[in-house]
This record gives C-alpha cells, structure tokens and sequence, in this order.
C-alpha cells in the first residue's frame, strides 16, 4: 500500500519536475533578452 | 506521412536502445547489465520510460538554444540550461537501471557546470577571476 503511494508521489513530482523544465526551455527559447533568459 | 513514420520507427528504435542496452558496458566493459529494477509494465516505468523520452527532446530543444545564442552571454545561460538537462537524464538513468554511479556522474557535472557558469560571469564582469 505505501509503495503505491510513493510511486504516486514519486510519479507526480517527476511530472511536476518535467514541467518546470520545459517551461523554463520555452521561456530561455522565446525571451529576446539575455537577462530575461536567465531569468526564465 | 512518410516523415511521421519515420519519427515513429526512430523512436521505438531509441526506446528500445535505451531500455534494453546498458552503456556502461559498452563502454567501460563492466559486468553483465542488471536488469531493470521495475517491470516495464509498472507504474514507475510507465512514468520514467516517457520522461526520458521527454528529456531527450529537451536536450535536442536545449542544442536550438545554443545554436541561436547571439553572443557569449547566451551561450553560457545556454550551456548551463544543457547541464541542468543532462542532470536530469543521468537522474532518470540512474533509476531505471537501478545503479548508483549515475548520481555520482550526476553531481559532478552539476558541480563543474556551476564552476564553469561563475568563472565565465566573472570573466564576462570583469575581464578575470580575481580582478
């Protein structure tokens, strides 16, 4: 029972990770500033 | 039609490469590869099996960005976004193999990409890294 918790747990904070990254990979591909890049 | 099926026979084929071939012992000559930690039809790999899918196409997203930088500012805040990326993949291989070395791997890269982005912002500030 808790290993399918932590499975879940563990699945949701990969997705959640995956999300970050790819949200910030949009914004450091469409932000014209080198600031704003690394802000992104 | 012609150009989806070939990115669908690509990547079934780079599935396959990477679910089934243990690198390390291609290229160190380790032992035999262990087998993977969770059946491929578990709830573990159902989620990291895509994820390293989707981080590959990140890596692939994070070369256009190195290939677009303008200048050199870019391509730091680039290469550093392409070391976070890495970081992530050698996480995900980490776990799906089930061997500990990757985090290793993991955390020295994170280290020296860290290294590397300080000295070149100080290069870039103030022409050294003591000046």
């Amino acid at each position: 029972m808790i290993s399918i918790v932590l499975d879940v747990v563990g699945g949701a904070l990969l997705v959640v990770g995956l999300t970050l990254m790819t949200i910030s990979l949009y914004g450091v591909l469409r932000m014209p500033d080198t600031y704003s890049q690394l802000h992104a | 039609m012609n150009a989806v099926l070939r990115v669908v026979v690509l990547t079934a084929i780079y599935l396959l490469v990477l679910t089934s071939l243990h690198p390390g012992d291609i290229l160190t000559g380790l032992p035999a590869a262990p087998a993977p930690r969770v059946p491929l039809t578990a709830m573990p790999a159902v989620v990291v099996v895509p994820a390293m899918v989707w981080v590959t196409l990140l890596l692939v997203a994070g070369g256009l960005v190195l290939v677009r930088a303008r200048d050199v500012q870019q391509r730091v805040v680039a290469l550093d976004l392409l070391a976070v990326v890495a970081v992530a993949l050698l996480a995900l291989l980490s776990y799906f193999w089930d061997v500990g070395y990757y985090l290793d791997a993991a955390v020295a890269l994170s280290l020296l990409s860290f290294v590397a982005t300080v000295a070149a912002a100080r290069y870039l500030a103030s022409g050294g890294p003591f000046g």
